[in-house]
């Protein structure tokens, strides 16, 4: 009996040690990576062998090879573990998965870090041997870079991304004049360099040795900036030659355009800046407190960590791969010789993690910071992917993008169902400052939600890349529930908490929160909180709460049918809602809405009196008291006229607005208009009060504008001889209408040389004062002289006059008219003047402090002599300063008259 | 390969080749399919005969050698190579050996070839999802003859489909480097009756992931080959393999592949803000067609472009050999002709050359790939006209006009790519 129960005890435990082992077996393979650990181990075991025979692999490829090996001998049929040790590994290549590294559905393979550890792959490279230098600058020689093996325009000091020493230190250059043609010394050939060439102001730049060799320039567009290297600085005229083009025309956006130099030696002069010199020298201005004789500086060299790389077009992914827990630090970047300018969104630059023909690939718990580009990219033929609770920080770039910015024809190659949820996307653009942090190319039925994105220069989230009502793939994307904040900075424009494109059916955009964008509107349009752009149409944007903006809670430039519904906006700085095009179908519907603002106007610009856009049932209060102003009508007015119905100007009575907390009181009239309570609190990250912690516990300074630019006189001397036959003038604003009319450079008559403007009037056109030439003088205090060689032919009726335009109505200066072949001054007829020869005409006012009321006039006909008009009056006494100079044909028919020998000057 | 004429009425019941080849001089030999098949092929036995004999007979046994050593080849299915023409894997059908390499998780069913698939190989398959997977089987090592001087692999199959839509033939190459080319078929497969299907070897396209790829691919280092089909969406069927070779017969599309179908096709404009366009299809093609017509007009004296865009259907282009489209254009002076550009994925563009001039009259213009060349305001990281990764074409105009304002017509018909 006893042997009886001795055996069946023995039996209950075979078959209890069988189903241990089953489940072992079952549960997973496990692999272990060690910075102690070698490749040529087999890493089965966690610790290295006494006798150094075995032990945990070293890398995260040797982790991958081992287990190429192992599928080698056959399929998976366990998952596979790579469970990864604390400490630093070195990247110095991407490590590449392709679909030979693939799990399975049942057996996928996931490199996560040992419990309790945070192993960290960095591209960088430390640099120790710091020397302090007498002017307290900290310098060693890097000889890789010296040899042109390295370079760098990253450092990281103590964590912290250093400052590339620049100038000025804070905001902006700014530029003085075009330079759109330049006359090639070699050839005599005018070269077309008006994306690479401009007039500084002087006393910005000067001849430094290092301008053209080591620093780099910054170029601040609307939406978008662009680096480039200089290729020459004359401090004679002060022109600047880049080495490579712009994507837009330099000043393009009207006016002075800003820029900043990085990378000089004469620019380091402020604690936390370095640069590098090519000679390998890599100086440094410690901050107070920094001792560099233990700082743990690092430069980055990998450019980036990870590509999974499968072939979607043949249906072989690479997939059922997981990251988990790691940390992805340092990784590289470099202007090219022929530098970087995107047209948007910083489009050309690449993720450091980057997949193609990927599925079932999940990023969580990672880190990934200190880069050059942006983090993770689903490009091409990419499905069902993830990236949850990452934490993006210290970008060049931005954060996610997802599909690619066309469509692709093949099917396959097609990205979608990607999941970016409950991130920490933080501190991007730091290179690259129109890139965002998540874009969504052509791409559909993804979700974003839950991440919270904030100080980047330009847009949150951007969605769609269709500009107009053509194909597009971003279909049925679902960005709700995010925390986007502390966008733009006042640095770039034209941007979005949430920024669409195109054709979005089924998208919506619900439960954001988005406050504090804050974009540069000296030239650029404007920072909205919901912006549909170009074509975006069929949007769902409902539950979001967006305030503290500066041009608009929401805009529509021009789209279709998106309904905007049931959201709170508030505090916009410039105007409240915008509509830029009026179209022939439904823009938008608006609805339900609660608007709420202190001070300024409700419509920032555009319109929307018309029909074709809907508001119905929303809430209006301007709470510093004004009454609220329906673009000239009241409520009342407007209600007449078949807008707002239901809608009403009243108080919602938020708990606290100005502190931010726009609950509902029980008895706010929102609810009078359908307005149904949302809880705001739900956006942003979710889970662990770590997490949370995380992603609250930053506190941004307020943002600070750029003051304006100092104005800067316009001095003309313009022959018209070093700009192409057909091109406009330099330095003016053009007003033609294509339609026959014409201001454009000709060899067909001269004063002197062989070029001069022709002017050319034609019949039908929309404006009798076109075409018209203006320019900008900006003359404040003393004596202005404009001399110019006129040529008029028959029937010209044309007008030279200077406004003071800095206000509306404009003030008149000196004015005189050449009409039925006679000098006119203020209706009279002064003089006859010939057809077809070259008159000389100069005028002399006083501007400012020189202002006495009067203009001077002196008129020279060949064979006639010199005709002087003196003591003429100023058009209007309220004329103080020249800011406008314009000559303008009021022609009915075709007509012609040509400028020559341009001059104007301001003595001071 | 020449078959041998064995007919089973032949046969006396003894050793069936004593019909076929009855002076063979080597009878002991030709015994080995009844008897010791090692007997007749002592080399001892065949040498002592050979050298014993005068040279005329010794002649005429080393013919008897050779021609018996060529029918046990032929009957074993060992098949000398004639050039880039020999079976893809083992046996005469060259499918013996072919075994299932990936399946991408699709459920398949590998039988043959023997057995109750006969001389054929059948692979069941029942895919359920969506997306594009690849169903391939890896081709015996080494193979049986010098692929590098065949142009194409040629199948012999019938596809028969419960649902779903046909697959494309594909085939992928694996270098000991780890490169990995690969061919995907233009066209999809026939379904329901005997057809051939052809790939070209002679154009195979680096994958996505292969590191560092360049050139082409070099077949004297080829670690594994897979012949397979691609399959998209939801498919459920059986294909029958009945035969896969390698052939020196290049591969050629038959017929030209159409860009703008039946109809004028969908175009769309890109253009300077200051270019007045208006594009629509009327039916004023060459006898009433459906064409694709552009007017514009811009400012003259400056730099201007004006480009209809259309996109092309994803094929792999590299079998064709040029574009081929028919046109009517009136430009303004100082526009030379028509801009054409083959745009690829990734931006880059492809300019062709000679521009076509503007013609009153209805005109059909060939122009071949090698003309086209990178157009200066692109880049390409491989300066290469990739044509398996071209995404649209243009046929507009860019330029400078001599008047102050240019206008004119473009009309186009019928673009496809000509074999």
């Amino acid at each position: 009996m006893r042997r009886r129960q001795l055996a069946g005890w023995l039996y209950i435990l075979l078959l209890g040690a069988m189903a241990v082992m089953g489940c072992q077996k079952a549960s997973a393979l496990t692999l272990y990576v060690s910075p102690d650990g070698r490749d040529e181990w087999s890493g089965r075991i966690e610790r290295p062998k006494a006798d150094g025979t075995d032990g945990p692999l070293a890398s995260l490829s040797g982790a991958r090879d081992a287990i190429r090996r192992l599928k080698a001998a056959g399929p998976l049929t366990e998952p596979v573990r790579v469970v990864i040790a604390d400490g630093t590994y070195f990247l110095d290549a991407p490590v590449l998965f392709t679909p030979q590294d693939s799990g399975t559905a049942d057996c996928p393979v996931t490199y996560e870090a040992a419990p309790g550890a945070r192993p960290v792959f960095t591209g960088g490279r430390k640099i120790t041997g710091f020397q302090r230098g007498e002017d307290g600058v900290w310098t060693v020689k890097i000889p890789q870079v010296a040899e042109g093996k390295w370079y760098f325009e990253q450092l990281w000091v103590n964590g912290r991304r250093a400052v590339r020493a620049r100038m000025p230190n804070k905001f902006y250059f700014y530029t003085a004049r075009k330079k759109e043609y330049t006359r090639d010394p070699a050839t005599g050939q005018l070269l077309h360099t008006a994306n690479r060439a401009f007039i500084a102001r002087p006393g910005d730049l000067q001849p430094w040795p290092d301008l053209t060799t080591d620093a780099a320039i910054v170029l601040y567009h609307s939406w978008e900036t662009g680096r480039h290297w200089i290729e020459a600085f004359d401090p004679q005229t002060n022109t600047v030659v880049l080495k490579s083009n712009a994507a837009w025309p330099i000043m393009w956006w009207g006016g002075p355009q800003r820029y900043h130099i990085e990378n000089l030696r004469a620019a380091l002069d402020q604690p936390g800046e370095w640069c590098l010199s090519r000679d390998g020298t890599l100086s440094y201005l410690p901050l107070p407190g920094e001792d560099m004789t233990t700082a743990e500086v690092i430069a980055p060299v990998t450019e980036a960590f990870v590509y999974f790389q499968g072939e979607p077009r043949l249906g072989l992914p690479v997939q059922h791969i997981t990251f988990r827990g790691l940390s992805f630090r340092h990784s590289q970047w470099v202007l090219p010789p022929e530098g970087h300018s995107d047209g948007q969104a910083e489009s050309s630059i690449p993720a450091v993690i980057m997949a193609d023909g990927a599925e079932q690939i999940a990023i969580e718990d990672c880190e990934i910071a200190h880069i050059g580009h942006y983090a993770i990219w689903f490009r091409r033929g990419c499905q069902d992917c993830r990236v949850q609770r990452c934490y993006m920080h210290d970008l060049g770039a931005g954060g996610v993008r997802i599909g690619e910015g066309y469509i692709a024809a093949d099917l396959a190659d097609r990205t979608g169902r990607i999941i970016v949820d409950n991130n920490i996307i933080r501190s991007g653009g730091r290179m690259h400052h129109g890139a965002h942090g998540v874009w969504i190319g052509h791409s559909g039925d993804n979700q974003v939600t839950h991440n919270d994105i904030s100080d980047f220069f330009y847009t949150a989230i951007s969605v769609g890349w269709q500009w107009g009502y053509y194909e597009s793939l971003a279909k049925n994307n679902r960005i709700n529930y995010n925390h986007l904040h502390h966008i733009g900075w006042g640095v770039l424009s034209d941007m979005g908490g949430i920024y669409t494109l195109g054709p979005s059916e089924g998208t919506t955009l619900s439960g954001n929160v988005i406050h504090d964008v804050y974009s540069y509107d000296r030239y650029g349009r404007g920072g909205w909180g919901l912006y549909n752009d170009e074509g975006s149409s069929y949007i769902l944007m409902e539950n979001n709460l967006v305030y503290n903006v500066k041009t608009g809670t929401y805009h529509q430039h021009y789209g279709r049918e998106n309904i905007v519904r049931n959201n709170i906006f508030c505090f916009s700085m410039d105007g409240q809602i915008q509509r830029s095009r009026v179209e022939d179908h439904i823009s938008f519907i608006y609805e339900r809405n609660i608007v709420y603002w202190k001070g300024g106007k409700l419509v920032t610009a555009g319109t929307i009196r018309d029909k074709n856009v809907v508001f119905r049932n929303n809430l209006y209060y301007d709470a510093s008291g004004q009454p609220v102003d329906f673009e000239g009508m009241t409520l009342e007015e407007r209600q007449a006229s078949g807008q707002d119905e239901g809608s009403i100007v009243a108080d919602p009575k938020f708990v606290d607005p100005d502190n931010f907390d726009f609950r509902l009181q029980p008895d706010s009239p929102a609810f009078q208009i359908g307005f149904k309570p949302f809880d705001y609190a739900q956006a942003g990250v979710y889970g662990d009060p770590e997490w949370i912690k995380l992603a609250r516990e930053v506190d941004y300074p307020p943002v600070e504008f750029a003051p304006p630019p100092p104005e800067l006189p316009l001095t003309l001397d313009d022959g018209f001889e070093d700009r192409p036959v057909g091109a406009p003038p330099a330095d003016a604003q053009v007003n033609v209408e294509g339609k026959g009319d014409l201001i454009a450079v000709t060899d067909e008559v001269a004063a002197t040389g062989k070029q001069s403007l022709k002017i050319m009037d034609a019949p039908g056109l929309a404006h009798l004062f076109n075409p018209h030439l203006v320019y900008s003088p900006n003359y404040q205090d003393g004596v202005v002289t404009l001399s110019f060689d006129m040529r008029v032919g028959e029937g010209v009726e044309m007008y030279c006059e200077g406004r003071d335009w800095r206000s509306q109505p404009y003030r008149v200066g000196h004015s005189f008219w050449v009409r039925g072949g006679q000098l006119v001054i203020w209706d009279q007829p002064m003089m006859v003047l010939p057809t077809d020869q070259w008159i000389h005409f100069e005028v002399r006012f006083g501007v400012g402090a020189l202002l006495d009321g009067t203009w001077t006039l002196k008129v020279t006909v060949p064979g006639q002599g010199e005709s002087a008009f003196e003591n003429l009056r100023l058009g209007d006494p309220e004329f103080h300063v020249l800011t406008w100079l314009g000559w303008s044909s009021m022609a009915k028919e075709q007509t012609v008259f040509y400028l020559d020998n341009l001059r104007l000057t301001l003595e001071e | 390969m020449k078959q041998w004429p064995i007919r089973a009425g032949n046969l006396s019941g003894g050793n069936p080749l004593k019909r076929v080849l009855p002076q063979t001089p080597f009878p002991d030999f030709l015994r080995c399919a009844g008897g010791n098949p090692l007997k007749g092929v002592f080399p001892h036995t065949l040498v002592g005969k050979f050298f014993t004999l005068s040279p005329l007979r010794a002649m005429r046994k080393a013919v008897g050698t050779m021609t018996a050593l060529w029918v046990c080849a032929a009957l074993s299915g060992t098949v000398l190579a004639q050039g880039g023409n020999f079976p893809l894997g083992g046996g005469a059908s060259g499918l013996e050996g072919l075994r299932l390499a990936v399946s991408g998780g699709v459920t398949t069913k590998l039988e043959g070839p023997g057995g109750a698939a006969g001389n054929t190989l059948i692979l069941t398959f029942d895919k359920p999802g969506e997306e594009r997977r690849l169903l391939a089987l890896a081709v015996p090592l080494p193979l049986r003859g010098d692929p590098a001087a065949a142009k194409a692999i040629e199948v012999k199959y019938r596809l028969d489909l419960a649902a779903g839509q046909p697959p494309k033939l594909a085939l992928v190459a694996w270098e000991k480097g780890g490169e990995a080319w690969y061919k995907l078929a233009a066209e999809s497969m026939i379904t329901g009756e005997e057809a051939t299907g052809r790939l070209s070897v002679t154009t195979l396209t680096p994958t996505a992931f292969s590191q560092d790829a360049s050139g082409a691919l070099e077949w004297d280092a080829l670690q594994a080959l897979w012949l397979g089909v691609a399959l998209d969406g939801a498919a459920r069927g059986a294909l029958e393999v009945r035969q896969a070779r390698f052939t020196s017969e290049p591969y050629r599309p038959q017929k030209p592949l159409r860009v703008t179908g039946d109809g004028p096709g969908q175009w769309t404009v890109a253009s300077d803000p200051a270019v007045q366009a208006k594009l629509t299809t009327p039916n004023e093609g060459p006898g009433g067609k459906p064409c694709m017509r552009f007017d514009f007009t811009f400012p003259g004296r400056r730099h201007m472009y004006a480009l209809p865009v259309v996109p092309l259907p994803p094929a792999d282009l590299s079998d064709y050999r040029g574009v081929q489209f028919t046109y009517k254009a009136t430009l303004p002076p100082g526009i030379r002709g028509l801009l054409v550009t083959l745009w690829e994925q990734g931006g880059a563009h492809y300019e062709g050359f000679p521009y076509p001039p503007p013609s009153d009259d209805w005109v059909t213009v060939t122009m071949p790939f090698e003309d086209f060349k990178l157009a200066g305001w692109t880049r390409d990281a491989n300066n290469r006209l990739d044509l398996d990764r071209l995404t649209n074409m243009v046929i507009g105009l860019h330029g400078t006009a001599d008047a102050d304002v240019g206008t004119g017509t473009i009309w186009v018909c019928d673009v496809e790519f000509v074999p």
